[in-house]
């Protein structure tokens, strides 16, 4: 789509600009239209009637073709509001989780939620330490570490609320706002997209996690979702040990890339900037059983 | 270009000794497509064996792990750690009971002491790129 110019305005850049195709009429253009405020009050060769600035498309100020003059069919989100660090570097990481275990047999897990959720006008995006993972043993080892920070956008760390025990507070990430300027209303049809890969040492993605629903194309992706109040989508980044024994000892340390992107189908899609999470975890056998 | 929706990864290390001594270790990346070509074994207490690694892992009982002599590989990426004299040590895996438990925790925080140092390293990073970079291309 590209922007209808206020000179030269032909049918077929009309046609275009709003999706169609072929011969169509004027008409039949404001129907596929959508509601979109004049930055001009002036169109060569045409009187405005001053009712442009709150047309939607179900106006028919548009059917003279000099009314179209600027027109743009598809839109901008508004920049998203950020809460954490973001960037693509493993120095740039919004989480540290890590898990270390020792044990004669044991293995380790460490992973983090990242999640979509609507909350009023705005599409928002979160960040939970996963707390409900098991390891092995569950009782009765040796000693156990675990460990979780964030980093807010100027880099200082920051505690999670809560406890490895208990659960912890999810962390807002960033937002968009998905107000419609025209109606006030939420932008329709929203969806929203997370995905996750790893850039640096061996990790993985949890399938499951309790009160989640993870993935969709795949655990490391959500596919595109309509962002829910209450069933929420994500993905859950992970490092994972092995099952260690006998003196051995298994650590991953991997760092995973979290892309969020948020769509609607008269709006550009809008992919937010990188989040990195940084997940260590650390099984040790001290023995032979 | 290639996108694998289940990429696995591991590191294989393998120990260069001098007069006994661990003196260097060849730190080989590998990626596998974790949706393909990937055999897997079921621990029974004895040992899981790889060329590319001197530690050999023991398949705890029930437990799966991938085997990994008999899965085809993507891609690999390799690098030296030379260990400093102060982290080296003569000590091996004991493999057969009874073990020597304060040798084999003394060998293991040597071998701990080696992964918290070449995992931060700077190889160990453009090595981990590149063997991305590797995938991605396919």
């Amino acid at each position: 789509m590209a922007q209808i110019p206020t000179s030269s305005i032909t049918m077929a850049a009309i046609i275009a600009e709003v999706g169609l195709s072929g011969s169509k009429t004027l008409d039949e253009c404001r129907a596929a239209s959508i509601a979109y405020t004049m930055s001009s009050t002036g169109v060569p060769g045409h009187t405005r009637d001053g009712t442009e600035q709150t047309n939607t498309n179900a106006a028919n100020w548009n059917n003279t073709m000099a009314e179209w003059a600027g027109y743009v069919h598809t839109q901008d989100f508004p920049s998203p509001d950020y809460y954490v660090r973001t960037g693509t570097a493993e120095s740039a990481f919004c989480v540290q989780n890590s898990m270390s275990i020792t044990d004669a047999e044991s293995a380790a897990v460490s992973d983090t939620v990242f999640y979509m959720k609507l909350t009023g006008m705005y599409v928002e995006f979160y960040m939970d330490i996963d707390h409900t993972k098991q390891y092995t043993p569950l009782f009765g080892e040796t000693s156990i570490s675990r460990t979780a920070s964030w980093r807010n956008t100027s880099g200082t760390s920051q505690s999670f609320s809560g406890s490895f025990s208990s659960g912890f507070t999810p962390v807002r990430i960033a937002r968009v706002n998905c107000e419609d300027g025209s109606s006030g209303n939420l932008i329709g049809s929203i969806t929203a997209s997370i995905s996750s890969s790893v850039f640096s040492g061996t990790g993985t993605h949890d399938a499951a996690v309790s009160g989640y629903t993870i993935g969709d194309g795949g655990s490391s992706a959500t596919g595109s979702r309509t962002p829910h109040t209450s069933t929420l989508y994500g993905v859950a980044p992970a490092a994972w040990t092995l099952v260690t024994g006998c003196f051995s000892q298994d650590v991953k340390n991997p760092f995973h890339r979290v892309v969020c992107k948020v769509n609607a189908p008269t709006y550009n899609e809008i992919t937010l900037n990188t989040f990195v999470a940084d997940h260590y975890a650390a099984a040790v056998s001290d023995g032979c059983v | 270009m290639a996108h694998y929706n289940n990429l696995v990864t591991e590191e294989f290390v393998k120990e260069t000794r001098t007069s006994g001594a661990v003196t260097s270790l060849t730190i080989k990346l590998v990626a596998y497509d974790g949706d393909n070509n990937m055999t897997s074994v079921t621990g029974d207490g004895n040992y899981l064996v790889h060329d590319d690694s001197t530690w050999q892992y023991l398949g705890v009982t029930d437990q799966t792990y991938y085997d990994w002599e008999n899965c085809t590989a993507l891609a690999s990426q390799s690098f030296t750690y030379t260990v400093p004299e102060a982290d080296q040590t003569s000590l091996t895996q004991s493999t057969s009971h009874p073990h020597n438990t304060s040798e084999q925790l003394e060998y293991q925080a040597k071998r701990k002491v080696w992964y918290d140092v070449w995992g931060e390293s700077e190889d160990c990073r453009t090595a981990w790129t590149a063997l991305y970079s590797a995938v991605e291309a396919l």
